[in-house]
Protein backbone atom coordinates (compact mmCIF):
# COMPACT_ATOMS: atom_id res chain seq x y z
CA UNK A 1 0.00 0.00 0.00
CA UNK A 2 0.78 3.64 -0.41
CA UNK A 3 1.95 5.62 3.02
CA UNK A 4 0.82 8.80 3.03
CA UNK A 5 3.90 11.11 5.06
CA UNK A 6 2.35 14.23 4.31
CA UNK A 7 0.01 14.14 7.54
CA UNK A 8 2.43 16.83 9.66
CA UNK A 9 2.45 19.41 6.43
CA UNK A 10 -1.16 19.62 6.55
CA UNK A 11 -2.30 22.84 6.91
CA UNK A 12 0.58 24.40 6.52
CA UNK A 13 1.13 27.83 4.01
CA UNK A 14 3.87 26.20 0.59
CA UNK A 15 4.95 28.79 -2.42
CA UNK A 16 4.21 27.70 -5.38
CA UNK A 17 7.06 25.23 -6.94
CA UNK A 18 5.93 23.67 -9.91
CA UNK A 19 5.69 26.29 -12.96
CA UNK A 20 5.20 28.93 -10.26
CA UNK A 21 1.53 26.96 -10.09
CA UNK A 22 1.77 23.98 -8.13
CA UNK A 23 2.90 23.88 -4.09
CA UNK A 24 4.95 20.70 -2.94
CA UNK A 25 1.92 18.98 -1.45
CA UNK A 26 0.10 19.18 -4.56
CA UNK A 27 2.80 17.39 -6.38
CA UNK A 28 3.17 14.96 -3.75
CA UNK A 29 -0.35 14.11 -4.09
CA UNK A 30 -0.03 14.36 -7.62
CA UNK A 31 3.11 11.40 -6.85
CA UNK A 32 0.70 9.40 -4.80
CA UNK A 33 -1.66 9.06 -7.68
CA UNK A 34 1.17 8.00 -9.66
CA UNK A 35 2.36 5.23 -7.35
CA UNK A 36 -1.24 4.34 -7.65
CA UNK A 37 -1.21 3.95 -10.89
CA UNK A 38 1.98 1.93 -10.89
CA UNK A 39 0.30 -0.24 -8.83
CA UNK A 40 -2.68 -0.53 -11.05
CA UNK A 41 -0.49 -1.39 -13.69
CA UNK A 42 1.46 -4.03 -12.18
CA UNK A 43 -1.90 -5.96 -10.91
CA UNK A 44 -3.23 -5.77 -14.68
CA UNK A 45 -0.07 -6.32 -16.73
CA UNK A 46 1.79 -8.87 -14.24
CA UNK A 47 -0.81 -10.03 -11.98
CA UNK A 48 -3.90 -10.56 -14.14
CA UNK A 49 -1.49 -12.37 -16.72
CA UNK A 50 0.01 -15.14 -14.40
CA UNK A 51 -3.58 -15.42 -12.94
CA UNK A 52 -5.04 -16.68 -16.37
CA UNK A 53 -1.58 -18.91 -17.19
CA UNK A 54 -1.64 -20.31 -13.70
CA UNK A 55 -5.11 -21.97 -14.15
CA UNK B 1 -35.71 35.64 -25.19
CA UNK B 2 -32.38 37.28 -24.92
CA UNK B 3 -29.71 36.15 -27.64
CA UNK B 4 -27.32 34.57 -25.40
CA UNK B 5 -29.89 32.12 -24.25
CA UNK B 6 -31.10 31.39 -27.69
CA UNK B 7 -27.31 30.22 -28.31
CA UNK B 8 -27.28 28.07 -24.55
CA UNK B 9 -30.41 26.33 -25.49
CA UNK B 10 -29.39 25.49 -29.76
CA UNK B 11 -25.89 23.83 -27.95
CA UNK B 12 -27.75 21.77 -25.54
CA UNK B 13 -30.69 21.23 -27.51
CA UNK B 14 -28.21 20.00 -30.33
CA UNK B 15 -26.14 17.80 -27.80
CA UNK B 16 -30.02 16.19 -26.59
CA UNK B 17 -30.89 15.51 -30.33
CA UNK B 18 -27.97 13.44 -30.34
CA UNK B 19 -28.21 11.15 -27.77
CA UNK B 20 -31.98 10.69 -28.94
CA UNK B 21 -31.05 9.37 -32.42
CA UNK B 22 -28.09 7.57 -31.19
CA UNK B 23 -30.53 5.56 -28.85
CA UNK B 24 -32.83 5.09 -31.79
CA UNK B 25 -30.47 3.93 -34.01
CA UNK B 26 -29.00 1.27 -32.06
CA UNK B 27 -32.28 0.48 -31.83
CA UNK B 28 -32.00 -1.14 -35.81
CA UNK B 29 -29.27 -3.13 -34.61
CA UNK B 30 -30.91 -4.70 -31.32
CA UNK B 31 -32.17 -8.41 -30.84
CA UNK B 32 -35.42 -9.67 -29.28
CA UNK B 33 -34.05 -10.86 -25.83
CA UNK B 34 -33.16 -10.30 -22.78
CA UNK B 35 -29.78 -10.64 -22.54
CA UNK B 36 -29.65 -8.43 -26.07
CA UNK B 37 -31.46 -5.46 -24.20
CA UNK B 38 -30.14 -5.40 -21.22
CA UNK B 39 -26.66 -6.31 -21.71
CA UNK B 40 -26.04 -5.58 -25.12
CA UNK B 41 -24.91 -8.99 -25.75
CA UNK B 42 -21.93 -8.35 -23.84
CA UNK B 43 -19.99 -7.18 -27.16
CA UNK B 44 -18.43 -4.36 -26.15
CA UNK B 45 -14.87 -3.52 -27.12
CA UNK B 46 -12.75 -1.45 -25.08
CA UNK B 47 -13.82 2.06 -25.90
CA UNK B 48 -17.15 1.57 -25.87
CA UNK B 49 -16.44 -0.41 -22.47
CA UNK B 50 -14.09 2.31 -21.57
CA UNK B 51 -16.87 5.07 -22.11
CA UNK B 52 -19.42 3.02 -20.69
CA UNK B 53 -18.09 2.58 -16.93
CA UNK B 54 -16.53 6.05 -17.36
CA UNK B 55 -19.63 8.07 -18.61
CA UNK B 56 -21.71 5.79 -16.14
CA UNK B 57 -19.51 6.36 -12.87
CA UNK B 58 -18.72 10.56 -13.72
CA UNK B 59 -22.19 12.21 -12.75
CA UNK B 60 -23.14 16.15 -12.41
CA UNK B 61 -21.44 16.06 -8.91
CA UNK B 62 -17.81 16.41 -10.54
CA UNK B 63 -18.96 19.34 -12.62
CA UNK B 64 -21.23 21.33 -9.69
CA UNK B 65 -20.34 19.57 -6.45
CA UNK B 66 -16.52 19.41 -7.78
CA UNK B 67 -16.00 23.18 -8.17
CA UNK B 68 -18.83 24.02 -5.30
CA UNK B 69 -16.53 22.01 -2.72
CA UNK B 70 -13.45 23.61 -4.39
CA UNK B 71 -14.63 26.97 -3.70
CA UNK B 72 -14.55 26.73 -0.36
CA UNK B 73 -11.51 24.27 0.11
CA UNK B 74 -9.24 24.55 -2.48
CA UNK B 75 -7.18 22.94 -4.74
CA UNK B 76 -7.56 19.72 -2.24
CA UNK B 77 -10.81 18.94 -3.24
CA UNK B 78 -9.78 17.19 -6.82
CA UNK B 79 -7.77 14.61 -3.70
CA UNK B 80 -10.45 14.34 -1.82
CA UNK B 81 -12.50 13.49 -4.85
CA UNK B 82 -10.17 11.73 -7.16
CA UNK B 83 -6.52 10.70 -5.48
CA UNK B 84 -7.74 7.26 -4.33
CA UNK B 85 -10.60 6.40 -6.06
CA UNK B 86 -9.31 7.19 -9.67
CA UNK B 87 -6.66 4.04 -8.69
CA UNK B 88 -8.16 1.63 -5.67
CA UNK B 89 -12.08 1.82 -7.89
CA UNK B 90 -9.78 0.43 -10.75
CA UNK B 91 -7.69 -2.45 -8.56
CA UNK B 92 -11.34 -3.05 -7.20
CA UNK B 93 -12.49 -3.09 -11.13
CA UNK B 94 -9.88 -6.22 -11.70
CA UNK B 95 -9.99 -8.34 -8.32
CA UNK B 96 -14.15 -7.98 -8.58
CA UNK B 97 -14.95 -6.90 -12.56
CA UNK B 98 -12.96 -9.91 -14.27
CA UNK B 99 -14.15 -12.72 -12.21
CA UNK B 100 -17.50 -11.44 -12.31
CA UNK B 101 -17.53 -11.16 -15.61
CA UNK B 102 -16.48 -14.78 -16.17
CA UNK B 103 -19.51 -15.41 -14.19
CA UNK B 104 -21.58 -13.47 -16.58
CA UNK B 105 -20.35 -15.53 -19.52
CA UNK B 106 -21.07 -19.00 -17.40
CA UNK B 107 -24.31 -18.45 -15.87
CA UNK B 108 -25.36 -14.92 -17.47
CA UNK B 109 -24.97 -12.99 -14.04
CA UNK B 110 -25.94 -9.70 -14.79
CA UNK B 111 -26.78 -7.73 -11.04
CA UNK B 112 -24.85 -7.79 -7.61
CA UNK B 113 -27.58 -10.14 -6.46
CA UNK B 114 -27.33 -12.44 -9.09
CA UNK B 115 -23.91 -13.39 -8.01
CA UNK B 116 -24.53 -13.70 -4.66
CA UNK B 117 -27.12 -16.15 -5.58
CA UNK B 118 -24.97 -18.26 -7.95
CA UNK B 119 -22.17 -18.43 -4.85
CA UNK B 120 -24.62 -18.93 -2.09
CA UNK B 121 -28.09 -20.16 -3.29
CA UNK B 122 -30.14 -18.49 -1.28
CA UNK B 123 -33.15 -16.34 -2.90
CA UNK B 124 -33.75 -14.23 0.35
CA UNK B 125 -30.13 -13.17 0.35
CA UNK B 126 -30.74 -12.04 -3.44
CA UNK B 127 -33.96 -10.27 -2.57
CA UNK B 128 -32.34 -8.57 0.67
CA UNK B 129 -29.43 -7.27 -1.04
CA UNK B 130 -31.32 -6.36 -4.45
CA UNK B 131 -33.76 -4.55 -2.06
CA UNK B 132 -31.19 -2.40 -0.64
CA UNK B 133 -29.35 -1.49 -3.57
CA UNK B 134 -32.61 -0.67 -5.22
CA UNK B 135 -33.29 1.79 -2.39
CA UNK B 136 -29.97 3.53 -2.67
CA UNK B 137 -29.72 3.85 -6.50
CA UNK B 138 -33.48 4.76 -7.24
CA UNK B 139 -33.59 7.99 -5.47
CA UNK B 140 -30.13 8.93 -7.85
CA UNK B 141 -32.47 8.87 -10.49
CA UNK B 142 -34.67 11.39 -9.26
CA UNK B 143 -31.46 13.28 -8.28
CA UNK B 144 -30.61 13.29 -12.05
CA UNK B 145 -33.86 14.90 -13.11
CA UNK B 146 -33.49 17.47 -9.73
CA UNK B 147 -29.74 18.51 -11.52
CA UNK B 148 -31.65 18.43 -15.06
CA UNK B 149 -34.28 21.02 -13.82
CA UNK B 150 -31.55 23.45 -12.27
CA UNK B 151 -29.18 23.49 -15.05
CA UNK B 152 -32.21 24.25 -17.31
CA UNK B 153 -33.29 26.94 -14.91
CA UNK B 154 -29.76 28.04 -14.29
CA UNK B 155 -27.98 28.62 -17.86
CA UNK B 156 -31.21 30.04 -19.11
CA UNK B 157 -31.97 32.53 -16.45
CA UNK B 158 -35.25 30.91 -15.37
CA UNK B 159 -36.89 31.19 -19.10
CA UNK B 160 -36.88 27.10 -18.89
CA UNK B 161 -38.47 26.70 -15.26
CA UNK B 162 -37.39 24.19 -13.44
CA UNK B 163 -40.59 21.50 -13.93
CA UNK B 164 -39.82 21.94 -17.83
CA UNK B 165 -36.42 21.05 -17.57
CA UNK B 166 -36.60 18.19 -15.30
CA UNK B 167 -39.36 17.39 -18.19
CA UNK B 168 -37.15 17.60 -21.14
CA UNK B 169 -34.26 15.41 -19.62
CA UNK B 170 -36.51 12.68 -18.72
CA UNK B 171 -38.26 12.31 -21.74
CA UNK B 172 -35.14 12.27 -23.73
CA UNK B 173 -33.01 10.06 -21.27
CA UNK B 174 -36.53 7.46 -21.07
CA UNK B 175 -36.72 7.63 -24.91
CA UNK B 176 -33.15 6.43 -25.53
CA UNK B 177 -32.79 4.33 -22.87
CA UNK B 178 -36.38 2.37 -23.47
CA UNK B 179 -35.35 1.91 -27.10
CA UNK B 180 -31.82 1.06 -27.25
CA UNK B 181 -31.69 -0.61 -23.75
CA UNK B 182 -28.04 -1.33 -22.82
CA UNK B 183 -26.79 -0.80 -26.55
CA UNK B 184 -28.47 2.91 -26.68
CA UNK B 185 -27.16 4.07 -23.52
CA UNK B 186 -23.25 2.62 -24.47
CA UNK B 187 -23.43 4.66 -27.97
CA UNK B 188 -24.74 7.86 -25.78
CA UNK B 189 -22.12 7.32 -23.65
CA UNK B 190 -19.36 7.13 -26.43
CA UNK B 191 -20.93 10.67 -27.19
CA UNK B 192 -21.54 11.71 -23.40
CA UNK B 193 -17.87 10.98 -22.89
CA UNK B 194 -16.47 13.04 -25.75
CA UNK B 195 -18.57 16.05 -24.70
CA UNK B 196 -17.69 16.39 -20.87
CA UNK B 197 -13.88 15.64 -21.72
CA UNK B 198 -13.24 18.04 -24.45
CA UNK B 199 -15.67 20.43 -22.53
CA UNK B 200 -14.16 20.44 -19.93
CA UNK B 201 -10.85 20.83 -21.09
CA UNK B 202 -11.69 23.55 -23.24
CA UNK B 203 -13.60 25.53 -20.53
CA UNK B 204 -10.18 25.10 -18.27
CA UNK B 205 -8.00 26.13 -20.58
CA UNK B 206 -10.10 29.13 -21.21
CA UNK B 207 -10.61 29.97 -17.74
CA UNK B 208 -7.13 29.44 -16.92
CA UNK B 209 -6.22 32.04 -19.86
CA UNK B 210 -8.60 34.84 -18.29
CA UNK B 211 -6.24 35.00 -15.47
CA UNK B 212 -3.47 35.73 -17.30
CA UNK B 213 -1.88 32.04 -16.88
CA UNK B 214 -1.36 29.25 -13.71
CA UNK B 215 0.86 31.14 -12.15
CA UNK B 216 -0.45 34.38 -12.59
CA UNK B 217 -4.16 33.06 -10.45
CA UNK B 218 -2.52 31.46 -8.06
CA UNK B 219 -0.11 33.89 -7.39
CA UNK B 220 -3.51 35.64 -6.83
CA UNK B 221 -4.64 33.32 -4.50
CA UNK B 222 -2.06 33.02 -2.86
CA UNK B 223 -2.31 37.08 -1.89
CA UNK B 224 -6.13 36.85 -1.02
CA UNK B 225 -6.83 33.99 -0.23
CA UNK B 226 -3.82 31.66 1.30
CA UNK B 227 -6.31 28.63 2.84
CA UNK B 228 -7.47 27.34 -0.48
CA UNK B 229 -3.68 26.36 -1.03
CA UNK B 230 -2.74 24.74 2.27
CA UNK B 231 -5.77 22.08 2.72
CA UNK B 232 -6.47 23.70 6.24
CA UNK B 233 -10.32 23.75 5.19
CA UNK B 234 -10.41 20.03 5.04
CA UNK B 235 -10.02 17.56 8.21
CA UNK B 236 -7.61 14.45 7.72
CA UNK B 237 -10.16 11.79 9.02
CA UNK B 238 -12.96 13.17 6.29
CA UNK B 239 -9.98 13.18 3.74
CA UNK B 240 -8.75 9.49 4.52
CA UNK B 241 -12.51 8.10 5.04
CA UNK B 242 -14.11 9.71 1.82
CA UNK B 243 -10.91 8.46 -0.08
CA UNK B 244 -11.96 5.01 1.23
CA UNK B 245 -15.65 4.95 1.06
CA UNK B 246 -15.56 6.16 -2.30
CA UNK B 247 -13.12 3.74 -3.77
CA UNK B 248 -15.05 0.82 -2.50
CA UNK B 249 -18.66 2.29 -3.39
CA UNK B 250 -17.61 2.97 -7.29
CA UNK B 251 -17.52 -0.76 -7.89
CA UNK B 252 -20.55 -1.75 -5.93
CA UNK B 253 -22.63 0.75 -7.69
CA UNK B 254 -25.04 -1.68 -9.53
CA UNK B 255 -25.00 0.59 -12.92
CA UNK B 256 -20.99 0.72 -12.67
CA UNK B 257 -20.96 -3.28 -11.48
CA UNK B 258 -23.12 -3.85 -14.55
CA UNK B 259 -21.12 -2.10 -16.72
CA UNK B 260 -18.00 -4.31 -16.13
CA UNK B 261 -19.73 -7.53 -17.11
CA UNK B 262 -20.47 -6.13 -21.05
CA UNK B 263 -17.22 -6.52 -22.03
CA UNK B 264 -16.52 -9.07 -25.30
CA UNK B 265 -13.01 -10.16 -23.83
CA UNK B 266 -11.00 -9.53 -20.64
CA UNK B 267 -8.37 -7.50 -22.66
CA UNK B 268 -10.95 -5.01 -23.31
CA UNK B 269 -11.68 -4.56 -19.40
CA UNK B 270 -7.85 -4.32 -19.18
CA UNK B 271 -7.42 -1.80 -21.02
CA UNK B 272 -10.61 0.20 -19.49
CA UNK B 273 -8.66 -0.52 -16.10
CA UNK B 274 -5.75 1.07 -17.78
CA UNK B 275 -7.43 4.37 -19.10
CA UNK B 276 -9.61 4.74 -16.24
CA UNK B 277 -7.04 6.28 -13.80
CA UNK B 278 -5.68 9.05 -16.37
CA UNK B 279 -9.22 10.24 -17.31
CA UNK B 280 -11.03 10.11 -13.80
CA UNK B 281 -8.25 12.62 -11.86
CA UNK B 282 -8.21 14.65 -15.35
CA UNK B 283 -11.91 15.92 -14.47
CA UNK B 284 -12.07 16.13 -11.37
CA UNK B 285 -8.06 17.98 -11.49
CA UNK B 286 -9.97 20.57 -13.52
CA UNK B 287 -13.15 20.91 -12.07
CA UNK B 288 -10.99 21.77 -8.17
CA UNK B 289 -9.37 24.34 -9.88
CA UNK B 290 -12.16 26.03 -11.97
CA UNK B 291 -14.02 26.15 -8.23
CA UNK B 292 -10.84 27.55 -6.81
CA UNK B 293 -10.04 30.13 -9.41
CA UNK B 294 -13.75 30.98 -9.35
CA UNK B 295 -13.50 32.32 -5.79
CA UNK B 296 -11.29 34.88 -7.13
CA UNK B 297 -14.20 36.60 -9.53
CA UNK B 298 -17.29 35.64 -7.27
CA UNK B 299 -15.75 35.60 -3.46
CA UNK B 300 -18.89 35.92 -1.84
CA UNK B 301 -21.00 32.58 -1.86
CA UNK B 302 -22.02 30.55 1.00
CA UNK B 303 -22.41 26.80 2.14
CA UNK B 304 -24.55 24.94 -1.28
CA UNK B 305 -24.58 28.03 -3.17
CA UNK B 306 -21.15 27.68 -4.35
CA UNK B 307 -22.27 24.92 -6.33
CA UNK B 308 -23.67 27.23 -9.37
CA UNK B 309 -19.63 28.97 -9.51
CA UNK B 310 -19.02 27.39 -12.96
CA UNK B 311 -22.49 28.66 -14.57
CA UNK B 312 -21.64 31.88 -12.58
CA UNK B 313 -18.24 32.39 -13.32
CA UNK B 314 -18.67 31.50 -17.30
CA UNK B 315 -22.02 34.32 -17.48
CA UNK B 316 -19.70 36.87 -15.93
CA UNK B 317 -16.42 35.89 -18.25
CA UNK B 318 -17.11 34.43 -21.45
CA UNK B 319 -19.24 34.22 -24.25
CA UNK B 320 -22.28 32.73 -24.60
CA UNK B 321 -21.18 29.52 -26.66
CA UNK B 322 -18.98 29.19 -23.87
CA UNK B 323 -21.49 29.14 -21.94
CA UNK B 324 -23.69 26.47 -23.93
CA UNK B 325 -20.38 24.02 -23.69
CA UNK B 326 -20.36 23.87 -20.20
CA UNK B 327 -24.65 23.57 -20.09
CA UNK B 328 -23.69 20.40 -22.54
CA UNK B 329 -21.21 19.44 -20.72
CA UNK B 330 -23.43 18.96 -17.37
CA UNK B 331 -25.54 17.61 -19.19
CA UNK B 332 -23.70 14.69 -20.77
CA UNK B 333 -22.34 14.11 -17.36
CA UNK B 334 -25.83 13.89 -15.44
CA UNK B 335 -27.65 12.12 -18.11
CA UNK B 336 -24.51 9.28 -18.71
CA UNK B 337 -25.36 8.27 -14.89
CA UNK B 338 -29.23 8.74 -14.69
CA UNK B 339 -29.36 6.99 -17.89
CA UNK B 340 -27.19 4.00 -16.31
CA UNK B 341 -28.89 4.24 -13.38
CA UNK B 342 -32.66 3.88 -14.69
CA UNK B 343 -31.81 0.70 -17.36
CA UNK B 344 -29.77 -0.78 -14.24
CA UNK B 345 -33.08 0.00 -11.50
CA UNK B 346 -35.13 -2.35 -14.86
CA UNK B 347 -32.72 -5.18 -14.71
CA UNK B 348 -32.75 -5.73 -11.32
CA UNK B 349 -36.49 -5.43 -10.92
CA UNK B 350 -36.66 -8.23 -14.00
CA UNK B 351 -33.50 -9.88 -12.98
CA UNK B 352 -33.74 -10.32 -9.46
CA UNK B 353 -37.10 -10.16 -8.42
CA UNK B 354 -39.49 -11.07 -11.44
CA UNK B 355 -37.48 -13.71 -13.06
CA UNK B 356 -36.74 -16.23 -10.21
CA UNK B 357 -40.69 -15.57 -8.85
CA UNK B 358 -41.71 -16.45 -12.55
CA UNK B 359 -43.43 -20.13 -13.05
CA UNK B 360 -42.88 -21.36 -16.57
CA UNK B 361 -40.46 -20.99 -19.37
CA UNK B 362 -39.48 -17.35 -20.51
CA UNK B 363 -40.68 -15.63 -23.11
CA UNK B 364 -38.08 -13.30 -24.84
CA UNK B 365 -40.04 -10.78 -26.24
CA UNK B 366 -42.38 -10.20 -23.04
CA UNK B 367 -39.51 -10.02 -20.88
CA UNK B 368 -37.45 -7.40 -23.33
CA UNK B 369 -40.98 -5.57 -23.12
CA UNK B 370 -41.68 -5.99 -19.78
CA UNK B 371 -37.76 -4.74 -18.74
CA UNK B 372 -38.76 -1.41 -21.43
CA UNK B 373 -42.70 -1.04 -19.27
CA UNK B 374 -40.42 -1.15 -16.04
CA UNK B 375 -37.76 1.86 -17.23
CA UNK B 376 -40.66 4.22 -18.72
CA UNK B 377 -42.25 3.28 -14.81
CA UNK B 378 -39.51 3.82 -12.75
CA UNK B 379 -38.49 7.14 -14.94
CA UNK B 380 -42.08 8.60 -14.82
CA UNK B 381 -42.29 8.07 -11.01
CA UNK B 382 -38.51 9.49 -10.19
CA UNK B 383 -40.08 12.74 -12.44
CA UNK B 384 -42.52 12.84 -9.94
CA UNK B 385 -40.49 12.40 -6.96
CA UNK B 386 -37.66 15.17 -8.55
CA UNK B 387 -40.95 17.54 -8.03
CA UNK B 388 -41.95 16.79 -5.08
CA UNK B 389 -38.74 16.71 -3.73
CA UNK B 390 -39.38 14.72 -0.05
CA UNK B 391 -36.73 15.67 2.24
CA UNK B 392 -36.62 11.58 3.20
CA UNK B 393 -35.23 10.54 -0.02
CA UNK B 394 -32.73 13.22 0.12
CA UNK B 395 -31.45 11.89 3.34
CA UNK B 396 -31.20 8.40 1.48
CA UNK B 397 -28.75 10.20 -0.40
CA UNK B 398 -26.24 10.46 2.38
CA UNK B 399 -26.50 7.15 3.40
CA UNK B 400 -26.07 5.09 0.37
CA UNK B 401 -22.27 6.01 -0.52
CA UNK B 402 -21.07 3.78 3.16
CA UNK B 403 -24.62 1.63 1.78
CA UNK B 404 -22.77 0.92 -1.66
CA UNK B 405 -19.00 0.68 0.16
CA UNK B 406 -20.24 -2.08 3.00
CA UNK B 407 -21.37 -4.55 -0.01
CA UNK B 408 -17.97 -5.28 -1.06
CA UNK B 409 -17.24 -7.10 1.73
CA UNK B 410 -19.48 -10.33 1.01
CA UNK B 411 -18.74 -9.36 -2.54
CA UNK B 412 -15.04 -10.09 -2.14
CA UNK B 413 -15.66 -13.32 -0.33
CA UNK B 414 -18.31 -14.49 -2.39
CA UNK B 415 -15.23 -14.42 -4.70
CA UNK B 416 -12.34 -15.27 -2.63
CA UNK B 417 -13.33 -17.28 0.56
CA UNK B 418 -14.36 -20.58 -0.42
CA UNK B 419 -15.66 -21.20 3.34
CA UNK B 420 -17.92 -18.29 3.76
CA UNK B 421 -21.33 -19.19 3.93
CA UNK B 422 -24.67 -17.72 3.21
CA UNK B 423 -25.14 -16.61 7.12
CA UNK B 424 -21.52 -15.24 7.04
CA UNK B 425 -22.79 -12.80 4.45
CA UNK B 426 -26.20 -12.01 5.68
CA UNK B 427 -24.94 -11.02 8.72
CA UNK B 428 -22.17 -9.02 7.37
CA UNK B 429 -25.21 -7.26 4.78
CA UNK B 430 -27.41 -5.96 8.31
CA UNK B 431 -24.54 -5.53 10.24
CA UNK B 432 -23.07 -3.31 8.23
CA UNK B 433 -26.36 -1.76 6.68
CA UNK B 434 -27.81 -1.00 10.20
CA UNK B 435 -24.74 1.10 11.45
CA UNK B 436 -24.55 2.69 7.87
CA UNK B 437 -28.33 3.91 8.49
CA UNK B 438 -28.43 4.24 12.08
CA UNK B 439 -25.24 5.94 12.92
CA UNK B 440 -25.81 9.21 10.60
CA UNK B 441 -29.28 9.54 12.29
CA UNK B 442 -28.36 9.31 16.11
CA UNK B 443 -29.45 5.99 16.93
CA UNK B 444 -25.95 4.89 17.43
CA UNK B 445 -23.32 6.89 19.18
CA UNK B 446 -21.32 9.35 16.93
CA UNK B 447 -18.36 8.73 18.69
CA UNK B 448 -17.99 4.67 17.37
CA UNK B 449 -16.84 7.07 14.10
CA UNK B 450 -13.69 8.92 15.76
CA UNK B 451 -14.64 11.62 13.66
CA UNK B 452 -14.50 9.61 10.30
CA UNK B 453 -17.58 8.98 7.95
CA UNK B 454 -20.14 6.39 9.31
CA UNK B 455 -18.97 4.25 6.29
CA UNK B 456 -15.47 2.97 8.36
CA UNK B 457 -17.21 1.87 11.13
CA UNK B 458 -19.90 0.24 8.88
CA UNK B 459 -17.20 -1.60 6.93
CA UNK B 460 -15.47 -3.12 10.18
CA UNK B 461 -18.73 -4.06 11.54
CA UNK B 462 -19.55 -5.98 8.33
CA UNK B 463 -16.14 -7.73 7.94
CA UNK B 464 -16.18 -8.74 11.82
CA UNK B 465 -19.91 -10.21 11.20
CA UNK B 466 -18.82 -12.09 7.97
CA UNK B 467 -15.81 -13.37 9.86
CA UNK B 468 -17.23 -14.56 13.29
CA UNK B 469 -20.42 -15.71 11.50
CA UNK B 470 -19.10 -17.75 9.06
CA UNK B 471 -16.69 -19.67 11.76
CA UNK B 472 -19.86 -20.54 13.88
CA UNK B 473 -21.49 -21.94 11.02
CA UNK B 474 -21.38 -24.57 9.05
CA UNK B 475 -19.37 -24.82 5.92
CA UNK B 476 -21.48 -23.84 2.64
CA UNK B 477 -22.87 -26.80 0.16
CA UNK B 478 -19.79 -28.30 -1.50
CA UNK B 479 -21.93 -29.04 -5.24
CA UNK B 480 -22.35 -25.21 -4.98
CA UNK B 481 -18.87 -23.95 -4.44
CA UNK B 482 -18.04 -26.29 -7.10
CA UNK B 483 -20.02 -25.66 -9.36
CA UNK B 484 -19.43 -22.03 -8.71
CA UNK B 485 -15.18 -21.62 -7.91
CA UNK B 486 -15.38 -24.44 -11.08
CA UNK B 487 -16.62 -21.63 -13.44
CA UNK B 488 -14.41 -19.39 -12.04
CA UNK B 489 -11.44 -21.62 -12.76
CA UNK B 490 -12.25 -22.49 -16.15
CA UNK B 491 -13.16 -19.44 -17.11
CA UNK B 492 -10.17 -17.54 -16.00
CA UNK B 493 -8.20 -20.10 -17.78
CA UNK B 494 -9.72 -19.68 -20.93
Amino acid sequence: MIIRVDWWWWGKDFKPWLGGWLTWPEVYQLLIFVAGYLLVWVVVRKVWESDSESQ
Amino acid sequence: MPLNIIIILGIIGLYMLACLYLGILSYSRAKSTVEDYLMGSREFKFFSLFCAVYATNISAVALIGGPGLAYHVGWVSWAYFASAWAWLSPMLFYTIGHKSWVLGKRFGVMTISDLFFERWNSNFLRYLSSALLLFYVIPYVMIGFIGGGRTFFGLTSGYIPYWLGALITMVIVTLYVAYGGMRGTVWTHILETLVFVIGATIIFFFVAGIFGGFASVTQEIVAKYPELLNRSKMSTKLFFSYGVIVSLAVPMFPQVYLRLLIGREPKDLKKTILLYPFAGLMIWFFMAYLGMWGHLIIPTLKGAASDNILPMLLAKTAPAWMAGILGATIFAANMSTVDAQLLTVGTMFTRDFFFPMRKGKPIEKFDVALSRVLVVAFSIIAFIASLIQPAGIIKIIEWSFGGFACMVIPMLAALYWKRCNKWGALASIIVSQFISITLPIGLLPKSIAFGMLPGIPSLIGGLVALVLVTCLTPPPEKEVNQRFFGALDKGQAG
